[in-house]
C-alpha cells in the first residue's frame, strides 16, 4: 500500500513538474512570439515595401492642383501594377524647387523616367534633351498636360486644345443670354503660347459657325506670382467697364478664382462662367447655378497614358508623340453624380 | 526497449544518490532555472535596448554622409582657388569616406519614401562626384572656363544633396520617433511577460522545492511513525518501503530489520517460556497425582511400618508353627506392602510390577479362596523396561473388582505382554461383568472413575494409571479400555513406547554407574 502511495507520489511529481516545464515554455515561446509580432505589426509599415523595375518622377510646378494631383495618382496606380514607381519628386524635400531644378536633380540622381507638366521655358527643354541625352542611362521624359515645344520629350499626353477652344465656346454659347454679347477667355501665362493660340482658334471657329452677334476677348493671367491672378480676375469683374457677360476659364485656378470674385462681387446672374476642371466648391457652384458648366479632361487618365508611353518607350525604344485623352463637360445635368463620385471616394480615403 | 532500460538506469542511480547530493541538485536545478528565467529576460531586454538604439542610428549615419559630403565641398572650393596639395588630399579622402558611405544607402526601387529618397541621394552622389572629379581634372590642367562651370554644376548638386540629406535626416528622425515610441510600448509589453515569467518559475521552483523535499521527509515521517509505535511496545508493523538508498532508505532498512529481529527475538522467548511453563506445570501436575496417590495409599495404611513389623512376626510365628501356608501369606502381604510403600514415587522395571501383580493375586486368592484364575503370558523379553510405579496392579484389582468378583462362572484374568513395532502392548483381559457401551465411553472419557470400593482397594484408580502414564512418557493415548458388552470381560491396554523405555533405561544404568 505505502508501495503504491510512494509509486503515485512519483508519479505526481513527474507529472507536475512536467505540466510546469511546458507551462514555462508555452509561456516562454509564446511571449517571445507575441513581443516580436507586436513590435513587427507595429514597424510593418516600413517592412512590406514593395520593389519596383522603373524610378519614375512625376514633376509638376503645381502639386496642390486636383487636376495635377489626379494625374499623379493615375500615373501612381498605373506604375504600381506595371512595376514603374512614380516619385512625386520634390514632394519629400523641406524646400520649394522651380520645375528645372527638379529636372536637373532627377536627371542628376539618374532616375528612368520623367513624367512632366511641361512648359514654354526654354531652359527646361534643354534639360529634357539633356535627360533623353543621357549617354549612360537614357531617361524617358513624357510631357502630360501641357507640352514643351521644342524638347525631344518621347510623348505628350494631353487633351486637344483645339477641341477644348471649341467645347468652352460652344458651352459658354449655350449659357448666353439674349443680350449676352461679350464674352472673355482667361488664358493660362505658365501655358504655351501656341496652345493659347490653339485654344483661341478653336473658339473662333465655331463663333464663325454661329451666326450670333457675339464678341470673343481674352486676357491672359499670370499666376506666376502669388495671388496675382486672383487680384486681375477680380479687377476685371470689378469694373463695369471690363465686365464681360460670359468669362471662359482654361485653368482650374482661374476657374476658383472667378467663382470667388462673383460671389464676392454679387455678379451671379450677371456673369456666366464656363469653368475648367473641378473641385468641390465648384462642382458645388454648378450644382447651384452659379458656374454654368466646367470641361473636365480625364487627368488620371493622363496618368495612366503617360506611364503607358514610359513602359512602351522603355520596351521599343519609340511610342507616340501625342496621346490625346478625351474631355467631357459637366453641368447641372451630370453634376450631381459626380459630386456624390467625388464625395464617396472622399470618404473612402 | 532501450528506452525503458535507460529510465530504470536512471532512476537507480537517482535512488542511490544521498539526501546531500539530492539537495544540492534540487538547489542547483532551481538556481539554474531562475538563472536561465534571468538571462532570457535579460537578452531579450538587451535585444530591445538593440533595437531601440538602432532607431537613430540611420540619423547618425545621415549626419556622418552630410560631414563627408561639406568635406568634398570645402576640399574641391579649396582646390580650385589654392590648388594646395592638402586640399587636394583631403578631397580625395573625403570622396572615399563618402563614397563608402553612400554604399551604405539604397539604391533599389523600393515603394517606400525614405529608401527613395535614399536612391536618389546616392544617384545625385555618383553625379557630384563624377563632377566635382571633372572640377579638380580641369583645374589640374588649368582650364578655368571647364572647371568653372563643373565648379556651378558641383555646387547645384551639392546644395540638392544637402537638401536631400537634410530632408531625408528629418523624416527618418520622425519615424525613428515613432518606431522609438512603439519599442517603447513593446518594452514595457516585454516587461509584463518578463514578469509573468518571473513568477512562473517562482512558482514553479517552490513547487519543486516543495515536491522534492516532501519526497525526502515522506520516509522519514513514516520511520518516525513506526518508531514511536515500536516505542509503545506495538511490534506488529508492517515493513516500510524503501525506495532509494539514500540515508533514510538505509535507515529504514536498517529500521525494518531490527523490528524483525525483536519480533523474533520475542517469539523466542515466549516459546521457551511456554515449554519451560509447560514441564514446570506437566512436574506440578506429576508430585500432585503422586501425592494423591501416596495420601489415599498412605489413608489406606495403618501405620506401615508397624504393620510390616507385625506382618514380620506374624510370619515368623507362623513358621514357628510349621502352618507353611500362612507363612507363605503373611510374607506375600509383607512384600506386596513394601514394595507399595518404597516405589511409588519411582519408576520400576516392568519385571517387578509383573511380581507384585502375582504377589496381588496370591493374597486376593487367599482371600477369596482361590476363586480368581490368573494366568501370565510374556511373549517377548521384558528385561530392562521402566515403567512407572504402580501401574499393573491397579488393572489387574480393577478387573478383580469389577470383573470377575460376583460373576456364577469361573473369573479368569489373562495378563499379556507383547512386543508391537514401535512399543509394547500390555493388556489386562478378564471375562467379567464387562462395561455397557454407554458407561464404557464415560470411562474412557474419564468421566467415571473405576476406583470406588475403598474396602478392596489399594486406592490407585485407573484415571490415575493413566494420567500419570501420559505424564511419565509425555505421549496421549497409551491407555484404553476395551469391552464387547455386558458380561462379555473387559480388556485394559497399556502401550509403553520402545524408545522412552530405552532412553529410560539407559538414564537408570548411566545412573546406576
Amino acid at each position: 500500500m505505502e508501495e503504491m502511495g510512494g509509486k503515485k507520489d512519483r508519479s505526481t511529481l513527474i507529472i507536475a513538474l512536467l505540466m510546469i516545464a511546458l507551462l514555462v515554455s508555452v509561456v516562454t515561446v509564446g511571449g517571445w512570439y507575441y513581443w516580436v509580432w507586436s513590435q513587427q505589426r507595429a514597424l510593418n509599415d516600413e517592412e512590406e515595401a514593395k520593389a519596383y523595375t522603373y524610378h519614375c518622377a512625376f514633376i509638376s510646378s503645381k502639386y496642390e492642383d486636383p487636376f495635377c494631383a489626379s494625374i499623379y495618382e493615375g500615373a501612381k496606380m498605373a506604375g504600381e501594377q506595371g512595376g514603374i514607381y512614380v516619385e512625386n519628386y520634390g514632394r519629400q524635400l523641406s524646400l520649394n524647387y522651380s520645375v528645372n531644378e527638379l529636372l536637373e536633380m532627377a536627371i542628376a540622381a539618374k532616375v528612368d523616367a520623367i513624367i512632366l507638366e511641361g512648359n514654354q521655358d526654354y531652359s527646361t527643354a534643354e534639360l529634357i534633351n539633356q535627360a533623353m541625352d543621357t549617354q549612360e542611362q537614357e531617361i524617358a521624359v513624357v510631357t502630360v498636360a501641357q507640352d514643351s515645344v521644342g524638347s525631344k520629350r518621347c510623348s505628350f499626353i494631353g487633351g486637344n486644345k483645339f477641341r477644348m477652344g471649341y467645347d468652352l465656346c460652344s458651352q459658354a454659347l449655350a449659357s448666353a443670354d439674349e443680350d449676352d454679347q461679350e464674352i472673355m477667355v482667361l488664358l493660362d501665362h505658365a501655358q504655351e503660347t501656341t496652345d493659347n493660340n490653339i485654344i483661341i482658334s478653336g473658339m473662333q471657329k465655331l463663333l464663325d459657325e454661329n451666326s450670333g452677334n457675339y464678341q470673343l476677348d481674352s486676357q491672359t493671367i499670370d499666376g506666376s506670382e502669388a495671388y496675382n491672378a486672383e487680384e486681375q480676375i477680380r479687377m476685371l469683374i470689378r469694373s463695369l467697364k471690363t465686365r464681360p457677360d460670359i468669362i471662359i476659364c482654361t485653368s482650374l485656378r482661374q476657374t476658383r478664382s472667378v467663382y470667388q470674385s462673383i460671389v464676392d462681387l454679387n455678379c451671379v446672374g450677371r456673369v456666366k462662367v464656363i469653368g475648367f476642371y473641378y473641385n468641390e466648391a465648384i462642382l458645388e457652384a454648378i450644382e447651384k447655378g452659379i458656374i454654368k458648366s466646367t470641361y473636365v479632361i480625364d487627368a488620371n487618365e493622363i496618368g495612366v497614358q503617360a506611364i503607358n508611353s514610359v513602359r512602351e518607350y522603355k520596351k521599343y525604344g519609340y511610342v507616340s508623340d501625342y496621346v490625346s485623352v478625351d474631355a467631357k463637360i459637366v453641368d447641372q445635368q451630370n453634376v450631381g453624380k459626380i459630386l456624390q463620385e467625388l464625395q464617396t471616394g472622399e470618404e473612402a480615403e | 526497449m532501450r528506452k525503458k532500460n535507460v529510465l530504470r538506469g536512471v532512476k537507480e542511480f537517482a535512488s542511490h544518490l544521498s539526501i546531500q547530493t539530492k539537495l544540492i541538485s534540487m538547489f542547483l536545478a532551481t538556481s539554474l532555472l531562475a538563472f536561465f528565467a534571468t538571462t532570457y529576460m535579460h537578452a531579450n531586454i538587451n535585444s530591445a535596448l538593440l533595437v531601440i538604439e538602432k532607431a537613430y542610428t540611420s540619423n547618425e549615419e545621415l549626419n556622418e554622409i552630410s560631414e563627408a559630403l561639406n568635406g568634398i565641398q570645402q576640399n574641391m572650393k579649396e582646390y580650385l582657388d589654392s590648388r594646395s596639395s592638402d586640399s587636394l588630399s583631403g578631397y580625395y579622402s573625403c570622396v572615399q569616406e563618402y563614397s563608402n558611405r553612400i554604399q551604405e544607402l539604397n539604391a533599389q526601387t523600393i515603394g517606400r519614401d525614405s529608401a527613395i529618397m535614399e536612391k536618389n541621394i546616392r544617384g545625385i552622389s555618383a553625379s557630384y562626384l563624377a563632377i566635382t572629379g571633372e572640377a579638380v581634372e580641369a583645374k589640374r590642367a588649368r582650364d578655368i572656363n571647364r572647371y568653372s562651370i563643373s565648379y556651378d554644376d558641383a555646387s547645384n548638386l551639392y546644395n540638392y544633396l544637402n537638401a536631400y540629406v537634410f530632408s531625408l535626416n528629418n523624416r527618418q528622425f520622425k519615424d525613428n520617433s515613432a518606431n522609438y515610441s512603439t519599442l517603447a510600448v513593446s518594452l514595457e509589453l516585454l516587461g509584463r511577460i518578463t514578469t509573468v515569467i518571473n513568477v512562473i518559475v517562482a512558482l514553479f521552483n517552490v513547487l519543486l522545492i516543495y515536491l522534492l523535499t516532501r519526497q525526502i521527509t515522506r520516509p522519514l515521517k513514516a520511520l518516525s511513525k513506526s518508531a514511536n509505535a515500536v516505542a509503545e511496545g506495538n511490534f506488529d508493523i508492517p515493513d516500510l518501503p524503501v525506495h532509494s538508498m539514500d540515508e533514510v532508505g538505509v535507515v529504514t532498512k536498517t529500521f525494518n530489520k531490527m523490528v524483525d529481529s525483536i519480533r523474533e527475538y520475542i517469539l523466542r522467548i515466549k516459546e521457551s517460556m511456554d515449554a519451560e511453563n509447560e514441564a514446570k506445570e506437566r512436574e506440578l501436575l506429576m508430585k500432585n497425582h503422586l501425592k494423591d496417590a501416596q495420601l489415599k495409599y498412605y489413608q489406606a495404611q495403618i501405620h506401615p511400618h508397624f504393620l510390616f513389623n507385625t506382618l514380620n512376626a506374624g510370619a515368623q510365628l507362623a513358621m514357628l508353627e510349621n502352618a507353611e501356608r500362612t507363612y507363605s501369606f503373611v510374607q506375600k502381604m509383607s512384600e506386596f506392602f513394601r514394595y507399595s510403600m518404597n516405589n511409588l514415587e519411582k519408576d520400576v522395571y516392568l519385571r517387578e510390577e509383573l511380581e507384585l501383580v502375582e504377589s496381588y493375586i496370591y493374597i486376593m486368592n487367599v482371600r477369596f479362596s482361590g476363586e480368581i484364575y490368573f494366568e501370565k503370558e510374556v511373549t517377548c523379553d521384558i528385561e530392562g523396561i521402566r515403567v512407572p510405579s504402580m501401574i499393573l496392579q491397579p488393572l489387574v484389582e480393577n478387573a478383580v473388582q469389577y470383573g470377575i468378583r460376583d460373576i456364577d462362572w469361573q473369573g479368569r484374568i489373562v495378563l499379556s505382554i507383547k512386543e508391537e513395532s514401535s512399543r509394547y502392548c500390555i493388556c489386562v483381559a478378564d471375562n467379567g461383568k464387562g462395561i455397557l457401551k454407554e458407561r464404557l465411553e464415560e470411562v474412557q472419557k474419564g468421566i467415571v472413575t473405576t476406583s470406588g470400593d475403598k474396602e478392596l482397594s489399594n486406592g490407585v484408580g485407573l484415571g490415575n494409571v493413566r494420567e500419570r502414564l501420559e505424564l511419565y512418557y509425555k505421549e496421549d493415548a497409551l491407555f484404553s479400555i476395551e469391552s464387547e458388552g455386558e458380561e462379555k470381560g473387559t480388556q485394559v491396554y497399556i502401550f509403553i513406547p520402545k524408545v522412552s523405555t530405552e532412553s529410560r533405561e539407559r538414564k537408570v544404568r548411566d545412573k546406576d554407574v
